[in-house]
């Protein structure tokens, strides 16, 4: 009979000293190893894929940079990121630092979700070299809730080849309202039968912010709309002749214009676009035509021009976030450091800062270098104030963009369209 | 010794009965035991959110900050005071009552027609029930844009043949006939139930009213149609809940806005948009609930009228 060497017996009792002991040496190793290990952060943003692939060229840089911070990402298309972020706020599992347009960061300043970073600012975030209104936007009090990542201003897009086919180019160096809707109907004739001027921009709030400040007024004033009833209805008015005469497509073209890909300038349905400044790098690429960019209309002889350059997008972290100081130092460093300023290029909007400006003008392409050029020149032109837009702006841009639909459908007329804007306006912003 | 027999036999059914207690007793724990994931899964993912949307459905609740209770503020403005809610309830009530029938009278009239089980039949079966399995995706959204967009397939048809062309999908006046469409041809999985009825119709029944000189139209009303009621009921009531709670194919299609103009504003949709984009999710829930009652009454009220048209073998 072969006998085996007794080994120590384990009893239920070993074993459950045994199981104990094991369990704590491991949560001591890896509390222990914690110590050591780098603090996880999330961050998140919105865009289009060449947004996505600098910003995360940019973070890699920064987690170089920054061992003890890594980072984890999440990033969606605009309207998909904010379906998402009302729900994790309410759930607890906001990112720690993301990106917030203006078209929705009053919602949450206002009820208090965002951490206040003064405390940072200066000793973690350096705001020096910052353009005027880029951290004043999102400071109330004294507290600033979100610092801007980029300046823009809206711009007007052509296809160089078409406006010389035409023989109108000539018209951008005086652009009224009455020479740009001209321009746009004989654009819209010379491109022949379903060929238009330019996009319908009736729809375009900030556009429409625009022609309200060249009239001395602006889009908000006080928490309230601030400007008239007939202002608006001239607005629609003006659209609704430029479809009439094919200066913009009708209204069942621009249903289905959401996207770059599918604007009508991208289809070569019309030969202008309006739009935010950086985006000229987007249609760009889209089209093999050279694209030119321009200031928007101005009405006869007015000493502004009523363009705002101003942050739009901003970096905020969650007031409930754990790492408010970690997400501070991530701000920073891609607002400026000199390699995440140009790795991310205008990705994010045109330069927040002068150093950014000369960065980016050193290593800008053909489309990059005429957008930056343009806010060069547009500066100062521009209206010297950087108003902010207010809890409930969404809600009313798709506002604008459903009754303006609906004068293009002749389902109302501009009048009533305007009546209809202020009523519902004071719903949504009661 | 009589008497001690009796009182072992009375001990020992006692202890026959305990032990049959005792013995079901443990099969009511592993009973429950074995139901408590279920149990679990009905409380906490379905009965606890649904009583905490009824609860909120009475509050201004944004998602961002507490709830502030409102009273019946909420199902006021619902039925009385928002145009655009009416405007999807109209959409929606159009799209089950036109997309619905439709679909349900296709999927009988195919299922009728492929009932032989010849090998050709198997094969269209197959045919007609794959448009179901990729049900309401995306891509289906995506395709259909393709299909009815401005330069899509239907108008390069129409051009070919020398018609007006349109943007489909861009003009209310047809956006929400496009998703009708798209629902009707969603038609396999009644198809597939119906199937399964024509098989069961008696081959005696048949035969007897092919004796009696019947042609087909005639044995598909007397004899295919009375039998085959109560499953058209069945698909009639299914589809049109289904229907009722659309929301892909018009998210997709009009790009999450239910336009052009609200003319593809489903109930649901506009219950998203509420309360994810206008952060109104206390309204959203009270719209929710008012779904719930209309699908209900619409239940109802099919179940009340078949009395007069469904057909009972029993």
């Amino acid at each position: 009979m072969t006998t085996f060497p007794r080994g120590p017996r384990l009893d239920r009792r070993g074993a459950l000293k045994l199981s104990i002991g094991g369990a704590a040496a491991l949560w001591l190793g890896s509390a222990t190893q914690g110590f050591a290990q780098a603090t996880q952060i999330k961050a998140s943003w919105y865009g289009g894929q060449d947004t996505h692939d600098r910003m995360q060229q940019a973070l890699a840089l920064f987690s170089e940079k920054n061992p003890d911070i890594q980072v984890g990402v999440e990033f969606a298309p605009f309207a998909d990121f904010y379906d998402r972020l009302p729900v994790q706020y309410s759930g607890g599992g906001a990112p720690d630092v993301h990106r917030h347009s203006m078209t929705y960061l009053f919602d949450y300043i206002e009820r208090g979700l965002l951490a206040d970073l003064t405390q940072h600012i200066g000793s973690t975030i350096d705001i020096s070299g910052l353009y005027p209104g880029v951290v004043e936007i999102g400071t109330a009090g004294e507290q600033t809730q979100a610092i801007g990542n980029n300046q823009i201003a809206v711009a007007l897009f052509y296809n160089q080849e078409k406006l010389d086919a035409a023989g109108v180019t000539g018209a951008l160096d005086n652009l009224t309202w009455d020479a740009f809707r001209d321009m746009a109907i004989e654009l819209g004739q010379a491109g022949g039968d379903q060929h238009y001027g330019t996009n319908d921009a009736g729809g375009f709030i900030a556009l429409f912010e625009l022609f309200v400040t060249q009239r001395g007024k602006g889009l908000y004033s006080d928490g309230a709309l601030g400007f008239d009833r007939q202002d608006l209805a001239d607005w629609f008015t003006f659209w609704h002749s430029m479809r009439a005469e094919r200066g913009a497509p009708p209204p069942s073209v621009t249903a289905e214009s959401a996207g770059f890909q599918n604007s009508p300038m991208v289809r070569n349905l019309a030969a202008m676009q309006t739009g935010w400044c950086q985006q000229l790098v987007f249609f760009q690429a889209l089209m093999t035509q050279e694209l030119g960019i321009h200031a928007c209309p101005s009405p006869e002889g007015a000493s502004d021009n009523g363009h705002l350059i101003r942050a739009l997008d901003f970096w905020v972290a969650p007031a409930r976030s754990a790492h408010v100081e970690q997400s501070a130092r991530l701000i920073d460093f891609l607002l400026n450091d000199e390699e995440a300023i140009q790795t991310l290029g205008l990705t994010l909007g045109g330069p927040a800062s002068d150093k950014a400006s000369a960065i980016l003008a050193e290593t800008a392409d053909a489309p990059s270098a005429k957008i930056l050029n343009y806010l060069e020149e547009l500066r100062p032109l521009a209206s010297p104030q950087t108003p902010h837009w207010i809890s409930g702006h969404g809600e009313l841009e798709s506002l604008l963009n459903r009754l303006n639909a609906s004068v293009g459908f002749e389902q109302t007329t501009p009048e009533a369209a305007a009546e209809n804007f202020f009523s519902e306006a004071d719903r949504i912003l009661g | 010794m009589a008497q001690d027999t009796v009182e072992a036999v009375i001990t020992g059914k006692q202890a026959t009965r305990d032990a049959t207690a005792a013995s079901r007793r443990g099969e009511a724990w592993a009973a429950l035991v074995f139901l408590t994931p279920w149990i679990l899964g009905i409380v906490l993912l379905t009965a606890l959110p649904m009583i905490g949307s009824f609860v909120l459905s009475f509050s201004n609740y944004d998602l961002l900050s507490a709830p502030r209770w409102v009273g019946t503020a909420n199902y006021e403005r619902l039925l009385f005071s928002d145009p655009r809610y009416l405007k999807s309830l109209e959409v929606t009530t159009v799209y089950v009552l036109v997309s619905v029938p439709l679909a349900v009278a296709v999927a009988l009239i195919i299922a009728v027609t492929l009932s032989e089980a010849t090998r050709s039949a198997n094969f269209f079966r197959g045919v007609y029930y794959l448009p179901s399995l990729l049900g309401g995706s995306v891509a289906i959204g995506v395709l259909w844009r393709q299909i009815f967009g401005s330069s899509g397939l239907v108008n390069i048809s129409l051009s070919g043949l020398g018609f007006q062309t349109t943007s489909w999908i861009g003009d209310p006046r047809y956006a929400l006939w496009t998703l009708i469409i798209l629902n009707v041809w969603q038609f396999g999985a009644p198809m597939v139930i119906f199937l399964a009825g024509v098989r069961q119709i008696p081959k005696e029944v048949v035969e007897a009213t092919i004796m009696d000189g019947a042609n087909p139209v005639q044995r598909f009303f007397r004899i295919t149609l009375p039998l085959l009621s109560p499953l058209i009921l069945f698909n009639l009531v299914m589809q049109t809940i289904t229907a009722f709670q659309a929301f892909v194919p018009a998210y997709v299609v009009s790009d999450g806005s239910g336009g052009p103009i609200d003319s593809t504003l489903f109930y649901t949709l506009y219950l998203y948009l509420e309360g994810f984009r206008n952060f109104r999710m206390g309204y959203a829930m009270s719209m929710a609930w008012v779904l719930l009652v209309i699908i209900a009454v619409f239940t109802a009220l099919s179940f009340y009228a078949s009395r007069f048209w469904v057909h009972y073998e029993s």
